[in-house]
């Protein structure tokens, strides 16, 4: 091994891992991005580009199943990016049968489906098909961001036996969000508008809200230099690998539950002071009476604690739970830490296999 | 990360930057004339996507060419259809659950008659029992009827 030490205090240069790292390097740069294999799965629903997909346990210790809702915005696989350390795969093998909305990226014939639809049509019938392909008595919903309003909102909306709810990174309060002030401002008074924008592209490209993206995280260097320091070990640049296929894999939104997100959420705030519709009914938070648990990410780059709390206040369960862990939006799932924030808390509240 | 990794000190400093830059960034943007200046962007970028939508359509119905509008509303029909399978199936839960639950509610009510049959089999076993007992009492009867009938025939001794 060649080795050159430094005279003053320079770290020791070991010429056969920089040799690695840089070879990684150019790989990382030259080859496809790489394929995503998933937790052993079945479909069990489809409907238009909407799958959902069924996870069995490994050694099945619980009786009550999970469901997973992710955001609207991006792709769930992140959820099962690899078979060992992702959420789902962790979740497998603690002893939950897992089910994973996957919402596909919609097409122009979607563009009209709204939040109504996504809830009614799409979310509260993905339910109740993994209720009856569990045979379970009740289900687990576990929402992640966007999903996790959904979820609020199915929870508060269905007679579907909802036995425990999980809301991770969830905006509910959208007085206030990550973009500066004045723009908060001028998406509540108006000046910004997106509605035209939102007709006249039918379906919002994947390339807008990949650039949103980008923008709100602003000058992120971070990924590039964190896998240029570690580019030597490999299991880390296959995690990193995984990560930026999905950052790159953005998905399309329907226009018509764009401008919806757009006017009744971020201008009119609608959901905190329940005024929301969903299919005619009011969307009342108070309405949710089941074991709750609420996670924030102290490192949450695209949804702020202050967005979150409010839920607390709002719902009626008697059971629930605030919990602020050391994780970022994007890394929580990632690194499959979600499966373990939640498992003590979950584990307490499924009913076990006799 | 070890410890002797060389680049651990670039990480730290491109650390600090990207949060001063980002710090930099979000005061810069913070301003009205920005927002102006994006409204005014988003509007001529709609504009110029709806004109060169009707200019799309146009020359497609010049053309006589389907559009992408055509496919997607061929799509929808395909999406109604699975809608319309997928109420079907629940409907045909809903009559599997219906013919389950009355096929419990028939097996309990077999149930009930095979018990009252056994009932009424017990019954008729005893009322069999005491009737064959009723006879035996019956017979004893007419037997002792007899005897005293015999009885009474008996010549009486007088004295003559």
């Amino acid at each position: 091994m060649m080795a050159v030490k430094s005279l003053v205090s320079m770290p020791v240069l070991n010429l056969e891992t920089e040799k690695q790292r840089w070879n990684t390097i150019y790989k990382v740069l030259s080859e496809p991005k790489p394929d995503i294999k998933s937790t052993s799965r079945k479909a069990v629903w489809k409907k238009n580009k909407s799958v959902l997909w069924y996870h069995p346990a490994s050694e099945k210790k619980f009786k009550t199943p999970l469901f997973l809702v992710y955001s609207l915005l991006n792709k769930a696989y992140i959820l099962d990016i690899s078979e060992e350390g992702s959420v789902v795969g962790n979740l497998t093998k603690m002893g939950y049968d897992v089910y994973l909305l996957d919402w596909g990226s919609p097409g122009l014939e979607d563009k009209d489906l709204t939040l109504d639809n996504y809830l009614i049509d799409y979310l509260e019938v993905a339910v109740k098909r993994a209720l009856r392909h569990s045979g379970a008595k009740d289900i687990s919903l576990v929402g992640y961001c966007i999903g996790g309003m959904l979820s609020a909102m199915l929870t508060s909306l269905t007679d579907l036996p909802i036995k425990n709810l999980v809301l991770a990174a969830v905006p509910i309060d959208y007085s206030n969000a990550i973009v500066p002030n004045k723009w908060v401002k001028a998406l509540q008074n108006g000046t910004l508008n997106f509605d035209r924008f939102a007709d006249a592209y039918e379906v919002i490209p994947s390339e807008f809200l990949y650039a949103i993206f980008m923008a709100l995280q602003g000058f992120n260097i971070g990924p590039t230099i964190n896998l240029v320091t570690r580019a030597h070990d490999q299991k880390y640049v296959d995690k990193w690998r995984n990560m930026d296929k999905w950052m790159k894999d953005a998905v399309t939104f329907s226009g018509a539950a764009f401008k919806q997100m757009m006017n009744e959420l971020y201008k009119d705030n609608k959901l905190v002071k329940g005024e929301m519709e969903i299919g005619g009914q009011k969307v009342d938070l108070t309405k949710i009476k089941c074991s709750t648990l609420v996670i924030t990410s102290t490192r949450d780059e695209l949804v702020l604690e202050s967005q979150s709390l409010p839920i607390m206040d709002l719902i009626s369960s008697e059971d629930k739970t605030y919990q602020h862990v050391e994780a970022g939006h994007v890394s929580l799932c990632l690194t499959g830490q979600f499966a373990f924030a939640i498992d003590p808390w979950l584990s307490a509240r499924s009913r076990e296999v006799d | 990360m070890t410890e002797n990794n060389p680049l651990n000190s670039i990480k730290q400093v491109s650390e600090m930057w990207e949060k001063g830059l980002n710090g930099l960034l979000f005061q810069t943007l913070d301003n009205n004339p920005l927002i102006q200046i994006t409204k005014v962007g988003i509007e001529a970028n709609s504009r110029y996507i709806e004109m060169l939508k009707r200019n799309r359509h146009l020359m497609a119905s010049y053309m006589n060419l389907p559009t992408k509008n055509d496919v997607a509303n061929a799509v929808k029909q395909t999406v109604q259809a699975e809608e319309k399978i997928d109420i079907l199936e629940e409907q045909i839960w809903n009559l599997q659950d219906s013919f389950a639950q009355a096929t419990e509610e028939q097996n309990k009510m077999l149930a009930e008659i095979i018990e009252y049959t056994k009932h009424l089999h017990f019954e008729w076993q005893k009322a069999t029992q005491e009737l064959t007992k009723l006879s035996e009492m019956q017979n004893e009867i007419e037997t002792m009827k007899k005897l005293l009938q015999i009885k009474k025939e008996e010549p009486v001794l007088s004295g003559k």
